[in-house]
């Protein structure tokens, strides 16, 4: 268990890497997804692995799962999507500005991309 | 209901703006009047709450705040000391001068710009306040969602653009936080400040290296918000594109990732063993590249915004010779740096705002441009430049001598003299070379742009900037309490005993359950 999630984090975050480091905006928005569910389940591994076992006080359990990381998670998880709709809007934004969506800041290089492609 | 403010005292500078931003969302279609001074109320009480917050920690211990009862370190905990109450008090001035501003129509260019001004300040004083690092990144996270619409407020491609690599980098920025708190929850089973500090005295020898790489992602993205070297070159792009109302309030953002670094540093990391070497003399040499390049960015800069952002970033390079250094008198005089650095280089922006107007359509780009400038812009940009350039009598200077003559002693005082003094003489001779391209030349007739429209600036814009300049000149007048001040401060966040035991005061009865 600990090794497949070990694993999945990893690839994730291997990918999401990847993806930010592209020059387009909707795959770096999408690496940072990525990202942030690599970052997600490593939160969640950070109290442990624990199965079949309640996160808040029951007079049946014998043992108990931390239940700080996944209310960590929670909150992080919140943040994240809003992050993310508000980078999705002004990824928008951007290509209706100017028709391209590109990721570079200085408007004479994506007019040259412009160019590069008409050719 | 005095008892009531002291003991409330710590949570007032979060809770004010929290509550007004929430009345001004639901005033959202009302008249902009009734916006404005919900908006001004709102930051004359915070200016208030914080000087009560600063005469407070002067003359107390480290004021912990236990939200809903729950004891640290359980629970969420706010705690004031001395240097939360310094960032406070000087975000709300910075707010109050933005505010008056903005209100002279800035703040009609787009929607919300009150609500979310105002949950900036949640953020900002949030991160000042907070004595946990999870809330730390929570209030981190308020902040930014805050200045990325600010940054965008008033549109254009530009602001989308530089907002899209803005948001983008801290969202990276983000996730390297959250992995660093997930390392420290695994290791520590804490997230709070106090708990963390004394945990790292007893980690035991096999965690100290997941330990230790935690501290050194925290302190990446702490350096990543305070734009050190190679992590800043977002920060001309983004304050350069920002409206000068803005970028005046963003100047006391780097500072929040600075201040951040020292207090987790002061406090937690570098008393332990095992972290003690984690910052050292690698961020010198950061640093002394953040000025170094800062200072080339200044001469090249084409636009007068730009060149104020590339001058924040300078600062922002000094500032960081606090952390490694870690001695008292030098981190005295650093707080000092860092009250003057913040006022005039808000100051400047909204200068520049002031310049850009009334130049019509060349606005801040360092060309020559038919315009008759008021004689007090001139003299204010004088004053600003003198004060960015470190020359005397104003509080640069006194800033950066006290900063040189504590330094004298440390390692590397040579490199960072040479490093400070050049970088000082080039900043001189682009300001003056900038302010000459301003005001004295003018066009050729080929060159001359059409006849440009002015608009004459309100008398709320010219009372904000010169309101924060005169604050400027009072730091030279007043050099001496404030020096006080910071040296009282220092002590302080040397002393870290005391704050941890205002948080946890018997670390010996918490429970704590032994962990899987």
């Amino acid at each position: 268990m600990e090794a497949m999630l070990a694993i999945a984090i990893g690839l994730l975050s291997s990918c999401g890497v990847y993806l930010m480091l592209r020059a387009r905006t909707f795959p770096v928005i999408l690496g940072l997804t990525l990202l942030s569910y690599a970052v997600n389940l490593f939160l969640f591994a950070s109290g442990r692995l624990t199965i079949n076992a309640p996160p808040i006080i029951s007079a049946e359990a014998s043992h108990y799962t931390d239940p700080i990381p996944q209310a960590l998670v929670l909150t992080a998880i919140v943040i994240g999507f809003g992050m993310t709709a508000y980078i999705v809007t002004l990824a928008l934004r951007g290509l209706s500005e100017s028709g391209d969506d590109h990721v570079d800041m200085a408007i004479e290089s994506t007019e040259a991309g412009k160019k590069g492609e008409a050719s | 209901m005095t008892s009531f403010l002291v003991m409330h005292s710590a949570i007032l500078p979060v809770l004010i703006p929290f509550v007004s931003s929430i009345v001004l969302l639901l005033a959202a279609g009302r008249h902009p009047s009734m916006q404005r001074g919900i908006a001004a109320v709102s930051t004359l009480l915070l200016l208030a709450a914080s000087a009560h917050l600063l005469w407070l920690t002067d003359h107390l211990p480290p004021i912990a705040y236990a939200l809903g009862e729950w004891q640290p370190p359980f629970g969420i905990v706010l705690v004031a000391d001395r240097l939360a109450a310094l960032g406070v008090m000087l975000s709300a001035i910075l707010a109050a001068a933005a505010l008056l501003y903005a209100s002279a129509g800035f703040d009609r260019k787009g929607r919300h710009f009150h609500a979310i001004f105002q949950l900036q300040l949640v953020g900002i004083n949030g991160a000042f306040l907070t004595g946990d690092v999870f809330n730390l990144f929570v209030f981190f996270e308020v902040m930014l969602l805050a200045s990325y619409i600010l940054l965008a407020h008033g549109g254009g491609l530009d602001k989308s653009r530089s907002g899209f690599a803005y948001v983008t980098l801290n969202l990276a920025g983000s996730a390297v936080f959250l992995i660093a708190l997930g390392l420290i929850y695994g290791t520590l089973g804490t997230l709070n400040l106090a708990d963390i500090a004394i945990q790292l005295q007893t980690v035991s020898s096999d965690q100290a290296a997941l330990v230790r790489l935690a501290g050194a992602l925290l302190f990446t993205v702490f350096l990543l918000k305070a734009a050190v070297l190679p992590l800043s070159f977002w920060l001309p792009h983004a304050y350069a594109a920002a409206g000068a109302p803005v970028a005046a309030l963003f100047a006391i953002m780097t500072k929040v990732g600075i201040v951040a670094l020292l207090r987790v540093e002061t406090i937690a990391f570098g008393p332990a063993a095992a972290t003690a070497d984690l910052v050292g003399d690698w961020l010198v040499i950061a640093a002394l590249a953040t000025i170094a390049v800062a200072a080339l960015g200044v001469l090249a800069a084409k636009r007068l915004q730009t060149l104020i952002a590339w001058l924040v970033l300078s600062s922002a390079g000094v500032l960081l010779l606090l952390a490694p250094l870690g001695e008292r008198e030098i981190t005295a005089a650093g707080l000092y740096y860092l009250v003057q650095s913040a006022i005039a280089g808000a100051a400047f922006f909204l200068l520049s705002g002031l310049i850009s107007d009334a130049r019509g359509a060349a606005a801040d780009h360092l060309s020559a441009a038919r315009s008759n400038m008021p004689v007090r812009l001139k003299l204010g940009f004088l004053l600003l430049a003198a004060t960015a350039a470190g020359l005397p009598p104003f509080s640069g200077f006194i800033g950066k001598l006290m900063l040189l003559s504590s330094v004298s002693d440390a390692s590397m005082a040579a490199a960072i003299w040479t490093v400070i003094l050049i970088a000082g003489l080039l900043t001189t001779v682009a300001l003056a070379k900038a302010g000459s391209r301003l005001f004295w030349e003018t066009p050729s007739e080929a060159e001359a742009l059409p006849p440009a429209t002015q608009t004459a600036a309100h008398w709320r814009q010219t009372a904000a900037c010169f309101g924060l300049m005169t604050i400027a000149v009072l730091l030279v007048v007043l050099a001496r309490p404030l020096s006080d001040f910071c040296q009282r401060t220092a002590m302080q966040l040397h002393e870290p005993a005391d704050y941890i035991h205002a948080v946890i005061p018997q670390p010996e009865t918490v429970n704590r359950v032994n962990r899987p």
